[in-house]
């Protein structure tokens, strides 16, 4: 299959037009970089996950909307004013509607979990993803990180969600 | 240049008098003695001597630097420990010339004083007393400071504080470049450099002024004083913009005034800057047309009001003043629509600017990540097959730095877009607001004028209610114009006074300084310290990689020095640091005093190597040829203290376990106290 760059030289072949590229606008996102991603995963494990016996676990539903938060810290008054109205469905669905949307379709997020699963850096197990306790690969990751003083924004957009109730009714859907 | 001659402290205590002694030659020598022997003691008594306890972050004249053996409580040699009733201790210095100096300070009692023993080459001898910390650079003939830098032949240099001041380099800023203490001196380079009195750039300031670059200190200190007269003018630009811009705003006018470009820039865009004639031009703004038309307009309705003949068949009054509060309400309405518009663009467009920030931070922060090699899984392999996983098998990818970098570029480009869009917003909202405000001024003026017309009987008194309430109107509009009128003429003088202050600061043309050779000097030292030093970093081949950045810190292939190596290169690149310096100060005929005191320098790392490689630095030519005195302070083993010496090194093994040593016993009661024999 070409790429887009591919098919748009094809286009222009032959034509008198003067491409010009500027590669500031073609870079993409660091939200699409492997790196970044990891280190987001590794961080909602260490700040929120639970551990228990040999593993670190965490919920991979609320796995999901808190690397998308976490990676989008100006989402959070929105989770906050969705916890605060979940027991009223108007109103949740008004402040979480594309929200939801957001995290739900995220499939980089599956495609990272199921990268770091089949390296063997995280299981999947009944609804949670959980990572060896003595496993050095995340959290190898996650502490350079911290101790260079990075990612602070990440980091605490996590531990504030972990001070929000997010239930299960908000993460699954109706 | 001086030779530390000899380091004493003496005193007294229940047990009686107390001395402890140690004398110094020139060039290298190792001071070895077992830990608690009173090393640390004596190390400190050289920077209390010369008034520089602030290196240790000391208040002054508090000598908390001291081990509790001479402050409170000391042990002698088989002895139980007992009380301290005084103490003091002295440095006697030698400068090249031949010329000796005594220095001497209370640890306790009154340490605020310092004795100083001029003895001349002819052997007269002089006694001062100095201030050891009050106003000891600017008190002429009773500073400490003052005096010493005249007797060692420093001369005075200035600095600039961070609060717009200027202030001097002291003694205590050029101590840490000779002065590496056992506790703290170790951890970096100037690590004892004190930062609390706000001086800029003092770690640079202190190299340049011991490598004699005095050139160079004038031009940095000619170069922040520009820096700080250029800051706060531009300051004092952007607070007179705001105010005239956010002042026209108030009143529905918005023009282009930015503080924005180099001082002579601004200079030239403001100096011929007419506020009235700019809102004249674009807005037909003419405050004194206004008020001569309201003026004329208010005779002429007084003149309706008291003496023109009323046309009584004319019933105009109460339509029109319906029509003018319809038309004023219709454009409120219009105001209040458009001003929640523009609000709601302007909290749009922060939530996007916040986003652009955030993902700017996370790009910023994912180039540091990559850069410094960090936050990356290095090998990953499916744990049954063992094959490498290639993360393109997911559609996943790792940027290169080259692509995070083009992102972050586009997003700050973005960033910066998007804020000018917002401040644009932000004043079309407060333009919308405050034209809303007179809107609903006139409004309210414009509904009591109607409730008046039409609770009047007749035509007649209908006219006169209008007039009247016309009448008020327009003297109401001139006074706000006459207001206008006068913050016109307040803001226009305070953007002719910025000129004129602006064309008056004198900004010294910075003299370009010939540092070159002085820097390279140090650079080549360093290179070469390194070397016999053994860092892991720096071999023969690459030592002339080895540079000093702006800041004088030690550079290889980019990359800071001190982020290289293993953890005990630290200590040697600080060691090699301190003695480079000064043998480039001594091949550039520089200010440093020829005096390198290194406090426990084995003790920084128990790694048998660090001490094999420092012992092996001591015995090269390099450090005991040393044009310059060096002192270490360590703990040696006999074997190591026998190799030393067979290397032909000066090794200094105090007698004793402690350097503190009873003198005299206390007179007891009922006898006179002895008398010690002259002999």
């Amino acid at each position: 299959m070409p790429t887009e760059s591919q098919t748009l030289s094809e286009l222009l072949d032959g034509t008198d037009a003067k491409p010009y590229a500027n590669p500031q606008r073609s870079a993409p996102s660091s939200l699409y970089d492997l790196q970044y991603r990891s280190f987001v995963i590794a961080a909602c494990l260490r700040i929120i996950g639970r551990p228990e016996g040999t593993f670190r676990k965490i919920a991979s539903n609320k796995l999901r909307l808190l690397q998308f938060v976490a990676m989008r810290p100006w989402l959070i008054g929105m989770v906050r004013n969705w916890s605060a109205t979940r027991k009223d469905p108007q109103q949740s669905l008004q402040s979480s509607q594309s929200l939801r949307r957001g995290f739900l379709s995220d499939g980089m997020h599956d495609r990272i979990i199921d990268y770091l699963v089949a390296a063997g850096h995280l299981y999947k197990k009944k609804g949670q993803i959980a990572e060896p306790l003595q496993d050095t690969g995340l959290t190898k990751i996650y502490e350079d990180a911290v101790k260079a003083g990075l990612f602070m924004t990440e980091r605490e957009t996590i531990a504030s969600l972990d001070e929000i109730v997010i239930t299960n009714d908000m993460l699954e859907g109706w | 240049m001086i030779t530390l001659e000899e380091i004493k402290v003496f005193g007294t205590s229940d047990l009686g008098e107390f001395t402890g002694t140690l004398s110094f030659k020139a060039g290298l020598q190792v001071i070895s003695a077992d830990n608690a022997f009173g090393k640390s003691l004596s190390v400190t008594a050289i920077a209390w001597c010369l008034g520089a306890e602030a290196v240790f972050g000391l208040p002054d004249n508090d000598p908390a630097c001291f081990p509790l053996a001479v402050r409170d409580e000391v042990e002698f040699e088989d002895k139980p420990a007992t009380h301290v009733t005084a103490s003091t201790c002295s440095i006697t210095l030698k400068h090249t010339d031949g010329r000796r100096l005594g220095l001497t300070r209370a640890i306790k009692g009154d340490c605020t004083r310092i004795i100083a023993e001029e003895i001349s080459t002819t052997g007269d001898i002089r006694k001062s007393e100095f201030s050891a910390r009050y106003l000891t650079m600017v008190d002429d003939t009773g500073g400490f400071q003052n005096f010493f830098f005249r007797w060692i032949g420093w001369p005075r240099q200035r600095t600039v504080t961070f609060k717009g001041s200027e202030a001097e380099i002291y003694a205590e800023n050029l101590l840490p470049l000779f002065y590496i203490d056992q506790d703290e001196g170790w951890t970096d380079i100037q690590s004892l450099q004190v930062t609390r009195y706000g001086q800029q750039q003092v770690g640079e300031f202190a190299v340049e002024y011991l490598l004699g670059g005095l050139d160079a200190t004038g031009a940095r200190f000619d170069q922040l004083r520009a820096a700080q007269i250029t800051g706060a003018l531009k300051e004092k630009a952007r607070i007179v913009a705001e105010r005239v811009v956010n002042g026209l705003i108030s009143n529905g006018w918005r023009i282009e005034l930015t503080a924005n470009g180099s001082v002579s820039d601004l200079i030239t865009r403001w100096g011929g800057f007419d506020l009235k004639a700019v809102l004249t031009q674009q807005f037909d703004v003419d405050p004194a047309k206004d008020l001569s038309r309201l003026r004329e307009r208010v005779d002429s309705l007084r003149r309706t009001l008291t003496e023109a003949p009323i046309d009584v068949e004319d019933v105009s009054a109460p339509i029109s003043a319906s029509q003018r509060v319809i038309e004023l309400k219709r454009r409120r309405h219009k105001l209040n629509d458009d001003s929640s518009t523009s609000r709601a663009q302007v909290e749009q467009t922060e939530i996007l600017l916040e986003s652009l920030e955030a993902r700017l931070a996370a790009a910023e922060d994912l180039y540091r990540l990559k850069t410094q090699g960090i936050g990356r899984i290095d090998h990953i392999e499916c744990p049954t097959c063992h094959r490498d996983l290639d993360p393109a098998t997911f559609a996943l990818s790792s940027q290169s730095t080259e692509s995070v970098e083009n992102h972050i570029e586009a997003l700050r480009r973005d960033r910066d877009l998007l804020a000018r869009n917002l401040a644009s917003m932000r004043a079309t909202l407060a333009t919308i607001y405050a034209e809303l405000q007179v809107v609903s001024t006139e409004f309210r003026e414009a509904e009591r004028a109607l409730m008046n017309v039409t609770d009047a009987v007749g035509t007649v008194r209908e006219k006169l209610a209008q007039t009247a309430a016309e009448l008020a109107s327009a003297e109401r509009a001139i006074d706000r114009t006459l207001e206008i009128e006068k913050n016109l003429g307040l803001w226009q003088s305070e953007i002719d006074a910025w000129v004129r202050d602006a064309r008056a600061a004198t900004i010294r043309a910075i003299v370009p300084a010939d540092f070159a050779s002085r820097n390279s000097a140090f650079t080549e030292a360093l290179g070469t310290y390194l070397v016999a030093f053994g860092h892991s970093a720096v071999s023969l081949e690459n030592r002339y990689s080895v540079l000093l950045n702006e800041q004088y810190t030690p550079m290889l292939n980019q990359k800071r020095l001190r982020s290289l190596g293993s953890a005990s290169d630290q200590s040697r690149l600080i060691a090699a640091y301190t003695l480079a310096l000064a043998d480039a100060s001594h091949r550039v005929n520089g200010l440093h005093p020829g005096l390198v005191v290194l406090d426990e320098p084995l003790q920084q790392n128990p790694d048998p190597k660090h001490r094999e490689r420092f012992l092996s630095f001591l015995s090269k030519e390099l450090a005991k040829k040393a044009p310059f005195q060096i002192i270490i302070f360590t703990s040696l083993r006999q074997a190591e203290i026998s190799q030393l010496r067979r290397g032909g090194v000066s090794v200094l093994t105090p007698e004793g376990t402690k350097f503190l040593q009873l003198t005299m016993p206390p007179p007891t009661e009922g006898e006179p106290p002895a008398i010690p024999s002259e002999s």
